[in-house]
């Protein structure tokens, strides 16, 4: 199959640069692409060094293997003295010699709405250009999501103590995407740990117990229902492996994107939610039918506060439009206290007409025990189960 | 469609499990999601009686709980005149989906041999185990033998 793409000849010996463009064929490996580039410009393919993703191509790579797409750039490099930049500038063993790490990874595609296989580009953080060259290979994830850990030099620009921007792309439709690390080939056909199935792409949190997607989103879905999604700083509010004992957790909430939009949407609502609930300076709205979670202004405070959504106005004591913290002698009030306790977070009055101590409070989300009137511990689990 | 063949496959891997004390189990002829253990304990006072084990799947399994309960009477710390008890694996805040039921039969074997008179859900039977564990372990013969199921040969 035929493809278009740009090459960029960075000619350092006469001082000079051309753009080219190139119809090449998939099947054509870089040995083929250098002869055609020769052809064009009489500049003999010995001395030219092929820079594709911060690194130096070897000749018996594959067009194929590079996930090309007509905007994709690749340089030619033309040094003013071959030998000086083999020997010193660069490690000769910094080629790409196993195209498959170009696209061995999955990214989730927002233009897609899918998980999708993802390319890796490199780009100079400076001048945004595809010129570059890295100077050391990224180890790990962590060396391409966070900034500042791989230096480069950039042959467009040229500046000092340049490091590597690197960017995740669809492999489908070349949109900008966010790579997913827990999402990986099932090279073993391992089976999933809770269907039995055998799925080509799986998640693993890091602790080789292999879901699939569909058993993972299943899994995600049922954690949002009650929203048993724990916070976990620094990931935020996530949830553990499926495998029992394994603690495990997923450590970018970009694959809860898998439940779809608009239970992603849901997710964000109530995750933000819990956090401001667990501020001090957040409150949750207590008319019944709203439920909005906000930050109420510490200046100038009376005590009252108003959503902003449904604009009930009431007292964050008493939780009650017309304030009773005062009034000792309020029927309402004196029944209420002695019928009910509060929920430790949200303030909440709430009254047990059966079944065991676990309260799962209906306002703000959180697991307490009706008899400690704290958060739901183990011991309640034991202790305090039935009264 | 998935709780069918893993509840399937689960019922065969139980069955042919080779643990005597969980492997005799039983699901309702025209619904997957209702087997019946016979519990078969190691230790004194419950070794001489079998005990059923209700388990009921909800429809969206493994992604919820089953529901565990004895269906035969049982004198113990950990378990309520109704057959209930707590058992953390199957509890909704700490299940996870790739547990599977011989693990959970694993767990109740295991509270069953060994009491947790310090987690008690009957607080009198507790009391009695760990004041006058004579008298417990008589009652809780006496009560094996009238109430407990007959072990299979």
């Amino acid at each position: 199959m035929p493809n278009v793409v740009t090459i960029l000849l960075q000619d350092r010996k006469m001082d000079q640069r051309r753009n080219i463009t190139l119809n090449v064929d998939n099947n054509e490996n870089i040995a083929e692409l250098m002869k055609n580039v020769e052809k064009l410009t009489n500049i003999p393919s010995e001395e030219l060094e092929v820079v594709f993703c911060g690194k130096k191509l070897a000749k018996s790579t594959f067009m194929k293997d590079l996930s090309l797409t007509p905007a994709t750039q690749i340089m030619f490099l033309r040094p003013k003295n071959l030998v000086q930049l083999t020997n010193s500038k660069f490690d000769s063993n910094n080629k790409i010699t196993d195209t498959s790490i170009l696209g061995s990874f999955y990214v989730w595609c927002k233009k897609c709405d899918d998980v999708q296989r993802g390319k890796l580009r490199v780009y100079c953080q400076n001048c945004a250009s595809t010129s570059v060259l890295v100077k050391s290979e990224p180890q790990n994830w962590v060396d391409v999501l966070k900034s500042k850990r791989i230096q480069v030099t950039c042959e467009n620009c040229f500046a000092p103590g340049l490091f590597a921007d690197f960017k995740f792309k669809c492999l489908k439709c070349n949109d900008l995407a966010a790579a997913l690390t827990h999402v990986r080939g099932n090279w073993q056909m391992t089976e999933c740990c809770v269907c039995d199935g055998k799925d080509k792409v799986v998640i693993d949190l890091g602790c080789n117990h292999i879901i699939c997607q569909n058993c993972f989103k299943e899994y995600l879905l049922s954690t949002l229902e009650e929203f048993r999604f724990t916070n976990r700083p620094p990931y935020g509010f996530t949830t553990s492996c499926v495998y029992p004992g394994c603690n495990r957790v997923v450590k970018d909430v970009h694959h809860f994107h898998i439940m779809g939009q608009s239970s992603y949407s849901e997710y964000q609502r109530k995750a933000t939610e819990r956090l401001i609930s667990i501020d001090d300076e957040g409150v949750t709205c207590p008319n019944a039918a709203c439920g909005q979670s906000f930050f109420w202004e510490p200046y100038d405070d009376d005590g009252r506060s108003q959503c902003p959504d449904c604009f009930f106005t009431f007292c964050r004591k008493c939780t009650e439009r017309e304030c009773t913290c005062q009034s000792d002698d309020d029927l309402t009030k004196i029944t209420i206290d002695a019928t009910t306790r509060r929920c430790p977070r949200c303030n909440a009055a709430t009254e047990r007409n059966g079944g065991c101590a676990h309260i799962h409070c209906t306002s703000c989300g959180m697991d307490w025990c009706f008899k400690c009137v704290t958060e739901w511990k183990e011991e309640c689990q034991w202790d305090h189960w039935f009264n | 469609m998935s709780a069918t063949r893993r509840l399937q496959k689960e019922l065969g891997d139980l069955k042919n499990c080779g643990v005597k004390a969980y492997e005799n189990v039983e699901c309702e002829e025209t619904n997957l999601l209702k087997w019946t253990v016979l519990l078969l304990p190691d230790k004194e006072p419950y070794n001489k009686g079998a005990f059923k084990v209700g388990i009921t799947f909800p429809v969206d399994y493994p992604f919820k709980p089953p529901k565990v309960a004895f269906e035969t009477k049982i004198y113990h710390p950990n378990v309520d005149e109704e057959g209930k008890f707590c058992l953390p694996i199957v509890t909704a805040e700490n299940w996870k989906p790739a547990t599977k039921t011989e693990q959970v039969m694993m767990a109740l074997l295991s509270l069953i041999n060994e009491p947790e008179p310090n987690h008690p859900i009957r607080a009198d039977v507790a009391e009695e185990f760990q004041k006058d564990h004579k008298k417990f372990m008589k009652t809780a013969e006496e009560h094996t033998r009238k109430h407990s199921e007959k072990r299979p040969e």
